[in-house]
């Protein structure tokens, strides 16, 4: 029997409708996961573009890549009230043309906007009201012919500034600018210099409060608040090992940003669950398991780089104990015989409705019995 | 889906109003660390924080010259799966700065209705 046949639960970014995200196994609808974000995304469809994505709707992503991921992403607002740069300040011989015909911006309409520069010492810039702690600016950038250095500088809070100066070509590329610092102030700003006489073109424009970017936010007149992707399934404890069983995943993470982001399952609490954690120490990946609210399993392995992806997965077992395999290797076990009581549910996240598991996911496997080393081998090996 | 448009005189009360509401609940999280989460079906908390009324003025490095004008109070929106009664604290302002992305103000509808249903 092959290690498909094996398992009770399989889902990929695959098949998906309104609210649901199907698993392939079992193909009864039992194991089907139930999708939650009230608001509409963004995601980089099959063709290369961004799309509008409806509420509840799973996103299945393929942002430089070929084979999509189901992307999840936490909770942000565009702080930039105008992806399209309207309303921002400008030198006087600056000439901005919103939704430009010279061609077609990142999502296959015309839609960008074109900088023509008269001078090189002009600027397009913007105050944006930002709060304490990191903020991320990003926009898409192209010019219509040969290449184009420019200079981007973001200040935070703080009054710090910290300085880009990316490289223009003729293919859209997406830049980010993450300014660290810390400060009492209300407001941050952000300056584009064209640096030479010519055009650029910028599209989606956005900030936001945190160490990384996420997907487009798009503004035309206010903030916009994008939700948290919610991916869960109860009532499927016939689908979880109780006493044996082993929980895989091919995922990565979106940053090494030192924030919990969490899968597990669990009886619906906090108090009974087995959780795979991309933790708040840097690059690790964290076994961990409660029963009856006590922690009785802490297993950490540090990766090379979480945001790449990887093949973890823990077997647990009232015999054997519990391992964490990652890449094809155990990297480590725990003698602990205890298993989480009444496991019914599956969720991206605490176990019971937080901390996201805020990443890219190929897969994720259940099986109800524990998996022999070889076994283990072969399922999370890259 | 209801969105919430909520105002009170500082960030403090704001989070302990939304604590006693249920909104906000404090958890204890795998660090051991207690930290506020979303309460039962609340879908989002947004800190708006202080409405900028009228911009204030920079110079060309975008050193303030003049401080913006800033609304009363510190705001926040909620999207919550349940009417919640936040009395006075909540607010109806006509030019939202802020929105839930695709989820557009409810606009009265007159000339649109379909007749043959």
């Amino acid at each position: 029997m092959s290690l498909l046949d094996k398992a009770s639960l399989i889902v990929t970014p695959n098949a998906y409708k309104a609210s649901k995200l199907y698993s392939v196994i079992p193909s009864s609808g039992t194991g089907d996961m139930t999708v939650v974000r009230a608001t509409t995304a963004t995601r980089v469809n099959s063709a290369g573009l961004i799309e509008s994505v409806a509420v509840n709707v799973p996103r299945i992503d393929y942002t430089n890549e070929s084979c999509p991921s189901l992307l999840l992403e936490v909770q942000r607002t565009n702080l930039n009230s105008t992806s399209n740069l309207s309303g921002w300040g400008s030198l006087p011989t600056t000439i901005r043309t919103y939704n430009t015909t010279d061609l077609l911006s990142p999502d296959g309409t015309n839609n960008a906007t074109k900088i023509q520069s008269t001078l090189i010492t002009e600027d397009v810039s913007n105050v944006i009201t930002v709060a304490n702690g990191a903020v991320t600016f990003s926009f898409y950038g192209r010019v219509l012919s040969g290449t184009k250095t420019i200079q981007v500088d973001v200040r935070n809070n703080s009054g710090t500034i910290v300085t880009l100066s990316p490289t223009l070509t003729t293919q859209w590329q997406r830049f980010t600018i993450t300014n660290l610092n810390s400060g009492t102030g209300s407001s941050g700003a952000v300056w584009f210099y064209p640096n030479s006489i010519g055009n650029i073109y910028i599209y989606g424009a956005q900030m936001e409060q945190g160490a990384y970017a996420t997907s487009l936010i798009p503004t035309v007149a206010s903030t916009v608040t994008r939700n948290a992707d919610a991916i869960s399934k109860t009532g499927i404890s016939s689908l979880i090992g109780q006493t044996e069983g082993v929980l895989f995943i091919e995922s990565a993470a979106l940053a090494n940003d030192f924030t919990s982001r969490i899968i597990s399952i669990s009886d619906g609490t906090l108090n009974n669950r087995i959780i795979i954690n991309y933790s708040t120490s840097s690059n690790t990946i964290q076994l961990n398991v409660f029963s009856g609210g006590t922690a009785i399993t802490l297993i950490n392995y540090v990766v090379s780089d979480t945001t790449q992806f990887a093949k973890i997965a823990v077997r647990y077992s009232n015999t054997l104990g519990y391992s964490l395999w990652v890449n094809g290797v155990n990297r480590g076990s725990s003698v602990s015989t205890t298993i989480p009581a009444s496991m019914s549910r599956l969720g991206f996240d605490n176990g019971s409705g937080g901390t996201f598991f805020v990443s890219k996911i190929k897969q994720v496997n259940l099986y109800k019995i524990a998996l022999s080393n070889t076994e283990m081998a072969t399922l999370t090996t890259l | 889906m209801n969105i919430i448009k909520l105002n009170y005189t500082d960030k403090e009360t704001a989070i302990a109003d939304l604590i006693a509401k249920g909104v906000y609940v404090e958890v204890e999280n795998i660090d051991k660390e207690i930290v506020l989460s979303y309460g039962k079906g609340i879908h989002a908390i947004v800190e708006i924080g202080k409405i900028v009324l009228e911009n204030g003025t920079y110079d060309a490095d975008f050193k303030e010259l003049t401080a913006p004008v800033y609304a009363d109070g510190y705001a926040y929106d909620v999207m919550s799966d349940t009417v919640i009664d936040f009395g006075a604290n909540e607010i109806f302002p006509k030019n939202s700065k802020h929105g839930f992305a695709g989820c557009e103000p409810i606009k009265e509808i007159k000339d649109d209705i379909n007749t043959t249903r």
